[in-house]
């Protein structure tokens, strides 16, 4: 199941660890793929007949993307987050290593000292915040007329 | 392929450096990294309401290069085991390392986020005139 928001990743994550922490994997996925696809073959072809020139490639950097993958072969649960922002890479390995890694190795989360178990407690607090922004979210698209807004939020990505 | 010997973690983390970096040359392709429990190949089996003991995790990180590729020597594929109690220091360098290596994300855009600001309080000033 793919999550929209790193907090249900990690909240769902750490769940599924606690249930089953001998067999569950977490795997990290850093792709990068060319800023535009090549032309395909007929399109080339179709250019070359209208003796139009081939259009140079693109000076775009390539984009990159960050997959995130917590599997338990046992019970077959694959929980997925995707990210494309540089920012999250910090927070998002941290995540692994504080209360996703402790929990693997099976050390105790709340003896594990004072960062870790604040942590905890902010993200149960934000579980049920996470739950009711989406709700707030469109209210606002609907009251502000955003629909054609949303559309090129799309087209950007 | 044969599985290899687990690194030192300053080992893992120069060789994860120079993955990241093949990438960074490269227009296109993956890294793989993955962390499970360590379980000891001689290890015995435990019954399974027995109390979870603590245990070292398994980092894996790869090109995911195969077939072909693994035949010519192009398959990169490295580990190294973390103890529970290295555990903070482990991901703090290793959060450094993936930052400085995943350097094709998208970066935090604020030239986008200041003209929003700005199309927000121009979009907010002739509705409270009107």
């Amino acid at each position: 199941m793919l999550y929209e928001k790193s907090e249900d990743w990690l909240h769902q994550s750490s769940l599924l660890l606690e249930a089953r922490p001998e067999t569950t994997k977490i795997t990290t996925t850093y792709t990068k793929t060319p800023a535009r696809r090549p032309l395909s073959k007929s399109a080339i072809q179709k250019l070359s007949d209208a003796n139009q020139p081939l259009p140079e490639p693109t000076a775009l950097p390539p984009r990159a993307t960050l997959e995130l993958r917590t599997y338990c072969p046992v019970s077959g649960v694959a929980l997925k987050y995707h990210t494309t922002k540089a920012a999250e890479v910090g927070r998002l390995i941290s995540m692994l290593g504080g209360p996703l890694g402790r929990r693997m190795a099976g050390l105790n989360v709340e003896e594990s000292g004072n960062g870790v178990k604040k942590e905890e407690d902010e993200e149960m607090i934000d579980a049920p915040a996470a739950e009711s922004t989406p709700v707030q979210q469109t209210q606002q698209a609907g009251t502000g007329g955003g629909a054609a807004k949303g559309k090129k939020k799309k087209g950007k990505r | 392929m044969a599985p290899t010997a687990p690194l030192s973690h300053d080992e893992f983390f120069v060789k994860l450096a120079e993955l990241f970096s093949v990438r960074t040359d490269q227009d296109h392709g993956s890294i793989h990294l993955s962390q499970k429990r360590y379980i000891p190949p001689n290890a015995q089996p435990q019954p399974e309401d027995a109390p979870l003991q603590p245990a070292a995790l398994l980092i894996r990180a790869s090109n995911g290069k195969s077939k072909d590729h693994r035949a010519k020597g192009e398959k990169i594929k490295i580990s190294t085991i973390v103890e529970p109690d290295q555990l903070d220091g482990f991901y703090t360098r290793y959060a450094e390392v993936c930052r400085g290596g995943m350097a094709g994300l998208k970066p935090r855009d604020r030239k986008k986020a200041s003209a929003k600001k700005k199309k927000k309080k121009g979009g907010a000033a002739p509705a409270a005139a009107a």
